[in-house]
């Protein structure tokens, strides 16, 4: 068993199984021979970190056992990365708000769990799949900054794109 | 204040308003995503439209997206603007070409010409002659090409590709896959080379020796797959054996022996093989398939689950104890008689050496392929006789009489006690005729008296076929007894190796 601390001082007793799904985690045991690991700081702040990490340990849990990606096998890191495929719990266990999807990711990222970070990425791809820039500014609250004429410096350059 | 300074103000303006919205950007949620993740979302996009569009969000996503140079190696040359723009923004980076016939040697490919130094990976598909044009202009060095597929489309007309392309050098190489394309297979250095995939290429313009030699110099090889792609007959002296250390699966479907080529073969304890081909005459057609060279055989020596599967075709799937498969199948065709299972498959079995084995489980889905009911020189018993470590009997649709009845003591052919080491019998059941409720009390009562009582039966079934009392019963016999209603869900393939992906490879 190892004991995670989060930054917001919460405890967390998992199986070493669970834990070594990340790699930040497995690291830091194997390297420190310890049984205690104190991950959760991000971006140098102090960061909320109890609801995503009961999250990302649930994804944990429930993948634990499973090969590891290997860092040797480039093909299959590629093919990983290219499908827009999420399978059937993932898909329910990603579907969050959106505040709770980047905070998922952010963790994943943080955590080096590679799989889930993937999970997180094909979520945001498949919500921008098919839609215009105004939609994507829209779905994600952010406003248009283009100066015009860097607007229609895009356009030029894509105009391309609208030949028949 | 004149229209020249109202123009500059409102320029300035405009500006500052840019800024401003660019400064509250970095507080939208999603900007907390760190800009080296962000770009791990376009590689998850299906077109190349996505990856546009996410350049015309605002300056930060498309200063982001533009200057990570890796999303733009991707190149299908249907466009010249957009090959232009692609090879601008993807700078060093290795380009990934994909091209089709009709984009063959057009103005959009001819801007790539000078960048093929710098080829990562390249996929060309198209007739005979057009990839013999194209591949005139492939002779320099690619120093840094990792992938290599060469389609001809018309398989009848397979096209012969000189060693000359990349100057005879591929030694970056780490997949080449190769369909309807004749080589002398001679490129130099394979050093890198892990997958090998070679299919529709006819017989008698393979050989042995070729394969051997090319094989030679690939000593990383993980993957081979052969698929319609194998000589008919060995040209190499018979103790030619090729070793390869690092193998992990061998695809190979074919119509000649598998042996020609198996039998020059030395692969590591651990390599999962998948075998493919069709048959349709009277007896079993292992011998031809199986490796005769003994070393080869390791892998078999220890099998601990074999999975014997009766659909449209009969599937063996032998596992070893790290989870290596050994998995022939296809085996279809009119020879496969209504008692199949029972004469042609089982019979088949005892080719390989499954004493060893723990796990067997028989899942039929034909109607009309269970066994029939003999029990003397049945395959069944025979079959049995030899499995004297087997643990775990799962049977799915299956015909049961005849397996009840040969794993009772009292009922077989020398009143014996068959698979000593039984403990969990599974039963999938969809028909009640199949079921044979009384032969299975009758055993297990049989077993427990001799000592060898059951740990374990479960038994599944769409329907209520089995009494309330049977299954009352049969717990005297059976420390535990489980009775549910479900669909059949067959739990016979929990392979660790996706072999349906190894061999259906999603690339072609």
């Amino acid at each position: 068993m190892v004991l995670l601390v989060t930054s917001d001082n919460k405890n967390f007793v998992v199986d070493r199984e669970v834990a070594d799904r990340s790699v930040f985690v497995k690291n830091t045991l194997e390297a420190r021979g310890l049984s205690i690991a104190t991950p959760p700081m991000l971006n140098g702040g102090c960061f909320e970190l109890t609801s995503p990490f009961l999250q990302v340990l649930e994804y944990c849990q429930h993948h634990r056992g499973e090969p590891l990606p290997t860092t040797d096998d480039a093909n299959a890191d590629e093919n990983r990365k290219r499908t827009t495929d999420i399978g059937e719990w993932d898909r329910k266990f990603i579907t969050v708000d959106h505040e709770m999807l980047f905070e998922i990711i952010l963790a994943a990222n943080y955590l080096d769990i590679k799989p889930l970070l993937d999970v997180g990425c094909k979520t945001i791809g498949n919500m921008v799949k098919g839609k215009s820039p105004e939609e994507v500014r829209k779905l994600f609250d952010i406003v248009n900054d283009f100066t015009p004429e860097e607007e229609a410096q895009i356009k030029k350059e894509n105009e391309w794109a609208e030949d028949p | 204040m004149g229209r020249t300074e109202v123009d500059f103000l409102e320029q300035d303006v405009l500006e500052v308003l840019s800024l401003v919205r660019s400064t509250k950007n970095t507080f939208a949620p999603i900007n907390r995503i760190p800009p080296d993740v962000l770009v791990l979302i376009p590689q998850h996009c299906d077109t190349y439209d996505d990856l546009i569009t996410l350049t015309q969000v605002c300056r930060g996503w498309r200063e982001n997206f533009i200057s990570h140079s890796a999303l733009w190696t991707g190149l299908n040359c249907t466009h010249v603007e957009w090959t232009r723009i692609s090879l601008e923004r993807s700078k060093t980076s290795p380009l990934d070409i994909s091209l089709k016939e009709g984009d063959f040697l057009n103005d959009a490919f001819l801007l790539t010409v000078s960048h093929l130094h710098n080829l990562g990976a390249l996929t060309i598909s198209g007739s005979s002659n057009s990839l013999l044009r194209l591949t005139k202009h492939l002779d320099s060095p690619s120093p840094l090409l990792k992938k290599l597929k060469i389609v001809c489309t018309r398989t009848k007309d397979p096209v012969i590709i000189k060693d000359t392309m990349f100057n005879g050098s591929l030694s970056s190489l780490h997949e080449l896959r190769l369909s309807g394309v004749i080589t002398n297979l001679a490129w130099k250095n394979m050093a890198n080379l892990r997958t090998f995939d070679l299919q529709q290429v006819p017989s008698n313009k393979l050989s042995v020796t070729q394969l051997l030699n090319f094989f030679e110099r690939a000593p990383l090889l993980r993957k081979i797959i052969l698929r319609q792609a194998f000589p008919n007959s060995s040209d190499s002296p018979l103790g030619r054996v090729v070793s390869l250390p690092n193998l992990k699966y061998l695809i190979l479907a074919a119509q000649p022996a598998h042996t020609i080529l198996l039998n020059h073969l030395l692969m590591p304890v651990g390599t999962s093989v998948y075998q493919g081909f069709d048959f349709s005459g009277a007896r079993p057609p292992f011998p031809s398939h199986i490796p005769q060279n003994p070393q080869n055989l390791k892998n078999l020596l220890n099998i601990t689950s074999v999975n014997l599967i009766v659909g449209l075709g009969v599937s063996f799937r032998l596992k070893g104890p790290n989870g290596e498969l050994y998995m022939l199948g296809n085996w279809v065709g009119d020879g496969l008689a209504p008692n199949g299972i029972d004469k042609r498959a089982l019979l088949s079995l005892k080719l390989f050496p499954i004493s060893t084995a723990e796990h067997l489980t028989i899942a039929c889905w034909r109607s009309g392929t269970s066994p029939s009911p003999e029990v003397n020189k049945s395959p069944v018993y025979l079959t049995f006789l030899s499995m004297k470590n087997l643990r775990v009997l799962t049977l799915t649709n299956c015909r049961n009489h005849l397996f009840f009845l040969v794993l009772n003591p009292n009922k077989n052919q020398q009143k014996i006690i068959l698979c000593p080491k039984l403990e969990e019998l599974v039963v999938y059941i969809k028909s009640e005729d199949l079921f044979y409720v009384n032969e299975l009390l009758e055993m297990a009562e049989e077993r427990a008296s001799r000592g060898v009582k059951l740990e374990t039966v479960t038994i599944v079934s769409s329907k209520e076929f089995v009494p309330a009392k049977e299954v009352l019963k049969l717990r005297n016999y059976a420390s535990s007894v489980e009775y549910r209603l479900d669909d059949i869900v067959p739990n016979w393939d929990e392979s660790p190796l996706d072999v349906e992906d190894a061999v259906y490879d999603s690339d072609w």
